[in-house]
């Protein structure tokens, strides 16, 4: 199976997961979301991801000027983010159990 | 994060071949995917020393993907609109190169930074530049600010329009982009002429409005319905125009209007705006005392003109005053209420 493919499906929550406790600019994001072993993530797609929520509402964003070179584009997440992350936690929650229950073959008869 | 970053020419290649292929989108849907782009391809080399710069039209497709944007539109069809937002787009992106090569020193990205936030004083900037030019249009330009409550919801307007354009707010098509560049480029070409103008405007305006009053006569004459009444006409028993009448008030007070030492329209009305075309100045009478009388009516008026020698604008010495058009040719002749009354009474005793 294509770990790639299922991390499609499960990038929003894992960004907005990663700045839910503090903001991060983009590769700041990339970096937190390989640390926590999503290994095969994509620059851009996290960057396109990043850019998605933002227009969607999940996020905001600023400009913080740095001396010592190019400016950081930040993200941080707000209430309407919170919202759809604590939505997104518990369809996960309840898809992750009944795959786990399925691939473990505990499947009531 | 790395204490100091370093933007190779390879990441500031990279980078406008990313922008290159997101050139279809608008200006703020590019920004947004790639603001900060070299800083993060420069943090992922510090962090893997060796590592190879993707495919720059791979990693723009991605971004799309996952921004959830439309895959590239085909090349630019033709047209002025398109011209023109192929203009914005090949000026973006030379804009996004030369920024990405200030932004390798410190000093340069400090630099750009400011003018970064510097960004809404341009945009109202260029919106008091457009007000001006539509003046120079309509004929109302000159003061650095306007003159009236409409024209300053007009410059309101104009400053809100571009400070929305500025927030990549409001901007009705693609094509548009390329027209407020446009405009953009005109503004600033424009700035220091409408600056000039502005500023010539006012030292012009001084002496202007110092010339309205100059003389120490009343300041406040006859009113009618809260109104300046600027003169007077008056009618003989016999329904006739007559000149030189004397008015007094119930006090012996020379009634006066308010013009005495004040300019007006000899010809036309282009001197109420502002112009000096066809504008006089108020005559006073000339009593047998010698003394100067404003209480003598009708009023006449003399074509005025400026001294370039002494920079007062005042009677011109070749003109002579000139009467003003009455108002009627004749009115109704006067039939006193005595007489009336009188000739009742005759009828009466037939």
């Amino acid at each position: 199976m294509d770990a790639t493919q299922l991390l499609k499906g499960v990038l929003d929550v894992a960004v907005l997961a990663v700045v839910e406790d503090e903001d991060g600019y983009g590769y700041d994001v990339v970096r937190r979301l390989r640390s926590a072993g999503l290994d095969e993530v994509g620059d851009a797609s996290v960057y396109g991801t990043l850019r998605r929520l933002y227009t969607a509402g999940a996020l905001t964003s600023y400009v913080v000027p740095s001396e010592e070179g190019p400016h950081r584009k930040y993200y941080g997440i707000n209430n309407e983010g919170r919202s759809m992350l604590d939505n997104q936690r518990k369809v996960w929650s309840e898809f992750s159990h009944t795959m786990n229950t399925l691939l473990e073959g505990k499947v009531p008869a | 994060m790395s204490a100091t970053l370093h933007v190779t020419s390879e990441i500031t290649e990279f980078a406008r071949c990313v922008r290159d292929q997101l050139a279809d989108l608008p200006a703020e849907d590019i920004d947004d995917l790639t603001d900060g782009l070299e800083a993060d391809m420069a943090e992922a080399f510090a962090d893997s020393p060796g590592h190879e710069l993707p495919d720059a039209t791979a990693y723009a497709l991605e971004l799309r993907n996952a921004a959830g944007l439309p895959p590239r539109e085909a090349p630019a069809k033709n047209g002025i609109r398109h011209s023109f937002a192929g203009v914005a787009d090949s000026f973006r992106l030379k804009r996004d190169g030369l920024a990405a090569n200030i932004r390798q020193s410190a000093l340069g990205a400090g630099a750009l930074d400011l003018l970064i936030e510097l960004r809404p004083v341009w945009w109202v900037l260029r919106a008091w530049v457009a007000y001006e030019l539509v003046g120079v249009i309509f004929g109302f330009e000159g003061p650095a600010f306007p003159p009236n409550f409409g024209l300053w919801v007009f410059l309101g307007l104009l400053v809100l329009i571009s400070v929305q354009w500025g927030r990549h707010r409001w901007v009705p098509a693609k094509g548009a982009a390329g027209l407020i560049l446009v405009g953009n480029v005109i503004a600033g070409l424009a700035l220091l002429p409408s600056v000039q103008h502005a500023y010539d405007a006012s030292q012009a305006e001084g002496p202007a409005e110092y010339m309205q009053r100059t003389v120490d006569e009343p300041q406040e004459g006859v009113l009618l319905n809260g109104k300046e009444v600027t003169n007077i006409f008056a009618y003989g028993a016999d329904g006739k125009p007559v000149k030189n009448v004397q008015l007094f008030d119930q006090d012996g007070r020379p009634l006066a209007t308010s013009v005495p030492g004040g300019n007006g329209c000899l010809q036309g009305s282009n001197c109420e705006d502002g112009g000096n075309v066809g504008a006089g100045v108020w005559v006073p009478s000339v009593l047998e005392t010698g003394a100067k009388s404003w209480n003598v009516f009708p009023m006449q008026m003399v074509l005025a003109a400026f001294d370039d020698s002494t920079g007062v604008f005042g009677p011109d010495p070749a003109a002579k005053p000139e009467d003003r058009t009455a108002p009627f040719l004749k009115v109704p002749a006067v039939l006193s209420s005595t007489q009336t009354m009188q000739e009742k009474v005759e009828k009466g005793n037939g």
